[in-house]
């Protein structure tokens, strides 16, 4: 499962890299997009993927039985994509308001 | 147990969302008296931090590797003390612009945003908690930047957005893995896992990828194309405000970073960011003379000054890291201070092109006295800040027999002392190149100078006050290189 993940990681980390070296905004922030999912789903790697229990502690008991998930990388990731949404939703606002959604960004160049 | 440590970053979340509740009547003299109370909190702290040691506190009542905690060793006291500075000059000049310069509706609120990310960077010991620092004061300098014109600042904003989010991704990055290395998010703890792993590919790779991210942050070559391309788009005040602090948070995450959590991975990075840092100075310097804009300039040559700051990092030594800790706060202080300036010029002349500018020093001499000083300062001329914190760094090449480097910081500042006199001969000697002075009051200039002159007399005063000032960074690379205080003080703290 780890070894699916890593690769998924690394295609989702080379689209976004190949496209953030575009010189169009909208190109970039496809970029941004892809780059941001990659780098949330390695960190949810981190939690060892193969154990997809969730660390509930049964009633009378003292701690959750393994093995399970740790919850903590959820919890990064779960902040990093609310986090990211908004710095997303906020370039793409930018390059709109920019008027060049399909041309390269130059010093002086007024649309 | 010090609610101290945490008063900086609360004043300023508090004084923000007062700002965004208040009414457009009241920004103005709601962002100076919010500044100087946030500033009155940074003094506050970094007085206890000399008088008692180092200082820490636990979110919430939950001990830190639950929880979060908030430590404040001298590094960080330093830092916080800066941060309260400079947002107080900043403040002070950004209330005097109007909504075409600059202040509009959401500015204030922003401002003191990006000082609460600032200080909860330079405090925090949770690796996770740095990274959503580092977010909040990225998005509040995005609209920062936005807000300080028009399509210009906005296609700034764009060059600026792309390297800002990656290196956020690429900090979330280090740090999930940082995770999945050490099973914890608290430094000190991640640190001791660390050093019982040893040196394995998987540490190095680690170390890297949290390397790059915080190198981005501080616009190290080669990663640095963004800033000389977005913050002379901004008012002044904003870039006073980005170049006198932002840069700065990627030199302490990694200096904090490097020390506490992957000091043995030095090794290899130690000699790697000696290139780096030789290569930015030399970049940033060369590129600062090419300009004609006084705020390009100066913007340019805040890469040039990271580079000094990463010398000190790279050499690792106590005499290099206490330099790092001098020149931080002396060249926060004359780049925000000569930015201020640039923004009086702006204001008065409506341009800080030099071509159309002259004759400042004889129109506005108490304008001129406050650029010149700032000026000499950040080329290191005695007895001003800049000059004892250049001889630190030179001092301690010449100790670590880093040779190269001492000759490429000492031409470097030759060269910094030629870009200044650029400005100077240009701008403020010669003949009055006659474009339009707006009129205002005796008083209304005075006022308009305050925050020059404040950071002006700082410059000065550290420069005079050297002595104490260097015991200060001393006994701040001593707590860096010896963490045991840090570490202690947490523990002590501890519910």
């Amino acid at each position: 499962m780890s070894g699916w993940l890593g690769i998924v990681v690394g295609v989702l980390a080379a689209c976004g890299t190949r496209l953030l070296l575009r010189s169009t905004p909208a190109r970039r922030a496809v970029g941004i997009v892809l780059f941001g999912i990659a780098l949330n789903l390695l960190v949810f790697a981190m939690t060892g993927a193969e154990h997809a229990r969730a660390p509930l502690v049964a009633y009378g008991e003292e701690a959750p039985r393994g093995p399970f998930a740790d919850p903590l990388p959820q919890a990064l990731v779960l902040t990093a994509i609310v986090i990211g949404f908004a710095l997303q939703a906020f370039a793409l606002v930018l390059i709109t308001l920019t008027g060049r959604v399909d041309g390269p960004v130059r010093e002086g160049a007024e649309p | 147990m010090s609610l101290l440590v945490v008063a900086p970053v609360l004043v300023a979340l508090a004084v923000g969302t007062l700002a965004l509740l208040a009414g457009r009547h009241l920004q103005r003299a709601g962002l100076v008296a919010g500044a100087l109370v946030h500033l009155a909190a940074c003094g506050a702290l970094f007085a206890r931090v000399f008088g008692d040691g180092v200082q820490a506190y636990h979110l919430g009542g939950w001990s830190a590797p639950l929880g979060i905690a908030f430590a404040a060793d001298s590094f960080s006291a330093v830092l916080v003390l800066l941060t309260g500075l400079i947002g107080a000059a900043v403040a002070l000049q950004a209330a005097q612009t109007t909504p075409e310069e600059g202040l509009g509706a959401g500015t204030p609120a922003l401002v003191f945003f990006l000082l609460a990310g600032v200080d909860a960077a330079f405090l925090t010991t949770d690796l996770f908690h740095l990274y959503v620092a580092f977010e909040l004061l990225l998005l509040s300098s995005f609209v920062l930047l936005v807000a300080g014109g028009g399509r210009e600042a906005r296609v700034a904003a764009v060059r600026y957005l792309v390297p800002g989010v990656l290196s956020s991704m690429l900090l979330l990055a280090g740090v999930g893995l940082t995770y999945g290395l050490t099973g914890t998010l608290f430094m000190p703890e991640a640190g001791a896992r660390v050093a019982e792993l040893g040196s394995s590919p998987a540490v190095r790779a680690v170390a890297g990828v949290l390397a790059l991210a915080f190198a981005l942050k501080a616009a190290v070559f080669p990663v640095f194309a963004w800033l000389p391309a977005s913050y002379p788009a901004a008012s002044s005040a904003m870039a006073a405000l980005f170049s006198g602090l932002l840069t700065k948070v990627g030199v302490y995450a990694l200096v904090r970073v490097f020390t506490l959590v992957f000091p043995g991975e030095m090794s290899w990075l130690g000699p790697l960011m000696l290139a780096v840092a030789g290569a930015t100075m030399v970049v940033g310097v060369l590129g600062a003379l090419a300009q004609w804009e006084m705020q390009r300039l100066l913007t340019f040559h805040v890469v040039s000054q990271v580079g000094y700051l990463v010398v000190g990092f790279a050499l690792g030594t106590a005499a290099a890291l206490a330099s790092t800790v001098f020149y931080v706060f002396h060249n926060s202080v004359a780049k925000a201070c000569l930015l201020l300036a640039t923004g009086v010029v702006r204001a008065r002349r409506g341009t800080d092109r030099l071509r159309d500018l002259g004759g400042i020093a004889k129109s506005d001499p108490l304008l001129a006295g406050a650029f010149l000083v700032a000026a000499l300062a950040l080329a290191g001329i005695p007895p001003l800040s800049g000059f004892w914190a250049k001889l630190l760094v030179l001092r301690a090449a010449v100790q670590s027999e880093a040779w190269v480097v001492l000759a490429v910081a000492a031409g470097v500042g030759l060269l910094t002392l030629l870009s200044m006199a650029k400005i100077w001969t240009t701008a403020f000697w010669g003949n009055d190149a006659g474009t339009p002075g707006t009129e205002t009051s005796r008083a209304g200039r005075a006022i308009e100078l305050a925050p020059v002159a404040l950071l002006a007399l700082v410059a000065v005063g550290l420069g005079l006050l050297a002595g104490p000032a260097l015991e200060v960074s001393q006994r701040a690379a001593s707590e860096l290189l010896d963490p045991s205080a840090y570490v202690e003080a947490l523990r002590r703290s501890a519910p």
